[in-house]
């Protein structure tokens, strides 16, 4: 067995995801607020394009977003603009991708938390002199909690599986953008099926260890309800 | 420090169109059915709704011109609003939510020591009873040290003993404030014994015959319509008003 094989795309997938998560707990509540609290126009069109990443194939949204991060896509070029590098197949590129592949992850949890919240209380908190920044980091955050460790365990564990976007635009660079369900799936085709053991082994382990936190925060909600 | 407030907004059934002003140290009581406008007028001097027109001022200071383009913005005008249902904190002990705006510690102790709610310090307010909560609220409010003072039905939800305890707290609160108190209820004999001043509103408008008619006919008196179209001088009605609250206020 490789062992070089196994920590190595397993270290990437936790670098991507935790990258993907500190960036979409920020991002996605930024989102979730001026959706339930703000009025955005075109609602509808918003959330639909936010929540379009859980019904498209990866390997659609993984090719808009080559198109649109490669040297040709305005995003790619502003990039290139600005940074004088390219952002396929290198590690900033797939955190990219993986933010928008996640968002919904992210957002959706944050806003059936941000909406649970009483209006008055954050009438409340203006009236006694804060204003929405404050607001949002003194009541909005603290009254969410559960909703913010959902989204960081939802994001933190599609991430650690994502598979179709991360090889349409990081294509499986060792070290760089080979992450575990990669190396899983080439382990399979190469026949080294100990390492696939292995990686999906720590990977399920991984996963059901997250989905155990999310419903031991969730138990409370449902605790009354017996049939 | 008076606050004065010209207001006029198209609601979904009528258009709300009030002149209010209450001088510091006294309580206005805005008084009316259910559904009457009277907590949007509220929510209008808060900055929580704009007008469609009108102006408020604080003393000096112009919270809302809408001649001018002028909206101070609610966390602006320093004022503290007793919402009908309390709007605490949850993820905040009793004493934290009254020191949330406070400027000084000390008052929020102090307060808090004399409406009796200092023992549950360190308790959440779901877990502290109706008067509990209203007592907190108040706390929280005044701690503020606020240029006005809003309150929202702020003892629909207690049982009457309670309520009657609050009200006479609130009554002596009053004395040593000098700002000016606005006050909501539908609850005519609440505002009969708290409002220095009392404004009927009735459908977005103030309507004195509607508060009169309900004293008369508390009283026994009855009054039919053509009473009410005969009393066409509206310093009358509100004499007649002023001298049958003393029996109230009694």
């Amino acid at each position: 067995m490789d062992t070089g094989s196994i920590p190595g795309p397993l270290w990437i997938s936790f670098k991507l995801a935790a990258a993907t998560t500190i960036v979409l707990l920020a991002a996605g509540s930024f989102l979730a607020y001026l959706l339930v609290y703000r009025k955005v126009p075109a609602r509808a069109v918003v959330e639909s394009l936010i929540s379009l990443p859980i019904v498209l194939p990866p390997t659609v949204l993984g090719f808009y977003l080559l198109i649109l991060m490669g040297p040709k896509g305005a995003f790619g070029r502003a990039w290139e603009g600005i940074f004088d590098s390219s952002l396929l197949f290198t590690f900033t590129g797939i955190v990219i991708a993986s933010v928008f592949s996640s968002l919904p992850f992210a957002v959706q949890p944050l806003k059936a938390a941000f909406a649970k919240i009483d209006r008055r209380i954050l009438e409340n908190a203006h009236v006694l002199g804060l204003s929405s920044l404050a607001t949002f980091f003194r009541v909005v955050v603290p009254n969410s909690a559960a909703g913010f460790a959902a989204a960081a365990i939802l994001v933190f564990l599609h991430t650690m599986g994502e598979f179709g976007v991360i090889l349409m635009v990081g294509g499986s660079i060792p070290g760089e953008t080979k992450v575990a369900s990669i190396a899983i799936f080439e382990a399979v085709e190469s026949l080294r099926y100990r390492d696939a053991w292995v990686l999906s082994l720590v990977l399920a382990l991984v996963s059901f260890s997250f989905l155990l936190v999310i419903n031991a925060l969730n138990k409370g909600e449902y605790d009354g309800i017996k049939s | 420090m008076a606050l004065r407030a010209e207001i006029r907004k198209k609601l979904n059934h009528f258009t709300l169109d009030v002149s209010l002003a209450c001088a510091g140290g006294r309580i206005l009581s805005l008084v009316g059915p259910s559904g009457s406008g009277k907590t949007t007028i509220l929510r209008i001097i808060a900055g929580l709704d704009a007008p469609d027109k009108g102006t408020i001022t604080c003393g000096e200071e112009s919270w809302v011109n809408t001649g001018t383009g002028t909206f101070l913005p609610t966390q602006k005008r320093r004022l503290a609003m007793v919402f009908q249902d309390f709007a605490l904190f949850p993820h905040l002990s009793v004493f934290k939510n009254v020191c949330f705006a406070a400027r000084d510690r000390s008052l929020a102790e102090t307060l808090m020591k004399r409406f009796g709610i200092w023992h549950l310090k360190d308790t959440r307010p779901q877990s502290i009873s109706g008067g509990e909560r209203q007592r907190t609220a108040i706390c929280q409010a005044l701690a503020r040290e606020p240029r006005v003072l809003l309150m929202d039905e702020p003892f629909s939800a207690l049982d009457p003993v309670t309520r009657r305890k609050l009200r006479m707290a609130v009554a002596e609160m009053k004395r040593e404030l000098e700002i000016p108190i606005i006050h909501v209820t539908h609850d005519i004999r609440e505002a009969l014994f708290l409002g220095d001043e009392i404004v009927p509103v009735v459908s977005g408008k103030i309507f004195h015959k509607w508060l009169l008619q309900f004293m008369l006919t508390t009283r026994g008196e009855g009054l039919c319509p053509s009473d009410l179209t005969a009393r066409e001088d509206q310093e009358d009605i509100e004499l007649e008003i002023y001298d049958m609250r003393k029996e109230y206020k009694r």
